[in-house]
C-alpha cells in the first residue's frame, strides 16, 4: 500500500506541533494479531451491548453509551448490508462495500466529541469493558491493561492510513485540479 | 464475589490475590458499570463472536 508522506507524519503528531518523524508502519506479524484482537473484543463489545440498548425497558433505566447520528447511521447501513449472511460468503462488490462501511464506522468511533461524559464514547465503554479480569471478579491491574490502549492506538493509525489511502484512491485531485494534500508520488528513480 | 461496587478500588495482581489500587477508582469504571456484574461485563466484551450472551435484563433488577 502507497502512503502520502504528509499523512504519515500527521498520524503521529501531537495537537499542535508537528512530528519529526514519520509513523513507522512496520509492525510484528505476533504484535498486530494481538493489537487485532483488542479491536474485534470493542466491536463486539459494542454489537452485544446495541443489540440489548435497543430495548425499550432497559432504555429507560440504562445508558451505557450513546452513539452519535453519524455513527448510528452507519452502524444501520452496516447492519443491512450484512444481513444474515456470513462474511465469509460475500464476495466482490458486496464485500468491498462492507469493509468500507466498517473503516468508516471504525473511524467514526474514533472521531467521537466527548462534550459530556467520556464513556458516552462506544469505544471508550469497550475499553473499560475489557478492564475486567477474565478470570476474577475484580479489575486488572495497570500494568495488565496499558496495552489494550496501545493495540486500539497503534491499530488506530493503521486504520487512519487506511482511510487516507482510500480516499485519496477514490478522489485523487480536487475540485481545482491539484492533487489531493496526501497524495503520494513515487520518487524519479 | 460478584458486587462491583465492592470491587471498584480492588485489582489481581500477578500472583491472582487481590489487592488495592486507586487507579480503579479514578477511572471510573465501577461508576460506568453500576448494576451489571463483573461476569456480564465479562461476556460483553469477548472475543468469542460464540460466546454465551449475558442476561441484559438483569440491568432492570
Amino acid at each position: 500500500m502507497e502512503a502520502g508522506s504528509a499523512v504519515l507524519f500527521e498520524i503521529v503528531s501531537e495537537s499542535g506541533s508537528r512530528s519529526q518523524h514519520p509513523f513507522d508502519v512496520r509492525v510484528e506479524t505476533a504484535t498486530i494479531i494481538r493489537y487485532t484482537e483488542v479491536w474485534q473484543r470493542a466491536v463486539l463489545y459494542i454489537y452485544r451491548t446495541q443489540v440489548f440498548l435497543e430495548d425499550p425497558r432497559i432504555q429507560e433505566k440504562f445508558t451505557l453509551w450513546k452513539m452519535t447520528p453519524h455513527q448510528e447511521d452507519l452502524w444501520q447501513l452496516i447492519i443491512r448490508a450484512a444481513g444474515e449472511q456470513l462474511y465469509d460468503t460475500l464476495e466482490g462488490d458486496d464485500r468491498t462495500a462492507l469493509n468500507r462501511l466498517v473503516l468508516n464506522f471504525l473511524i467514526s468511533l474514533l472521531d467521537h466529541q466527548l462534550p459530556g461524559r467520556p464513556y458516552e464514547s462506544p469505544l471508550l465503554s469497550a475499553l473499560a469493558g475489557m478492564g475486567v479480569d477474565l478470570v476474577h471478579d475484580v479489575w486488572v491491574a495497570p500494568v495488565m491493561y496499558t496495552n489494550k490502549y496501545s493495540a486500539i492506538l497503534r491499530v488506530a493509525k493503521y486504520l487512519v492510513l487506511y482511510q487516507s489511502q482510500l480516499e485519496t484512491e477514490e478522489n485523487p485531485t480536487q475540485g481545482d485540479g491539484k492533487p489531493a494534500p496526501y497524495t503520494y508520488y513515487a520518487p524519479a528513480e | 464475589m460478584d458486587g462491583i461496587q465492592y470491587a471498584t478500588g480492588v485489582v489481581s495482581n500477578k500472583f491472582g490475590s487481590l489487592e488495592f489500587n486507586p487507579w480503579v477508582q479514578r477511572t471510573g469504571w465501577g461508576e460506568h458499570f453500576n448494576g451489571l456484574s463483573f461476569s456480564t461485563i465479562r461476556q460483553l466484551a469477548s472475543r468469542d463472536p460464540e460466546a454465551k450472551w449475558p442476561d441484559m435484563l438483569e440491568m432492570l433488577v
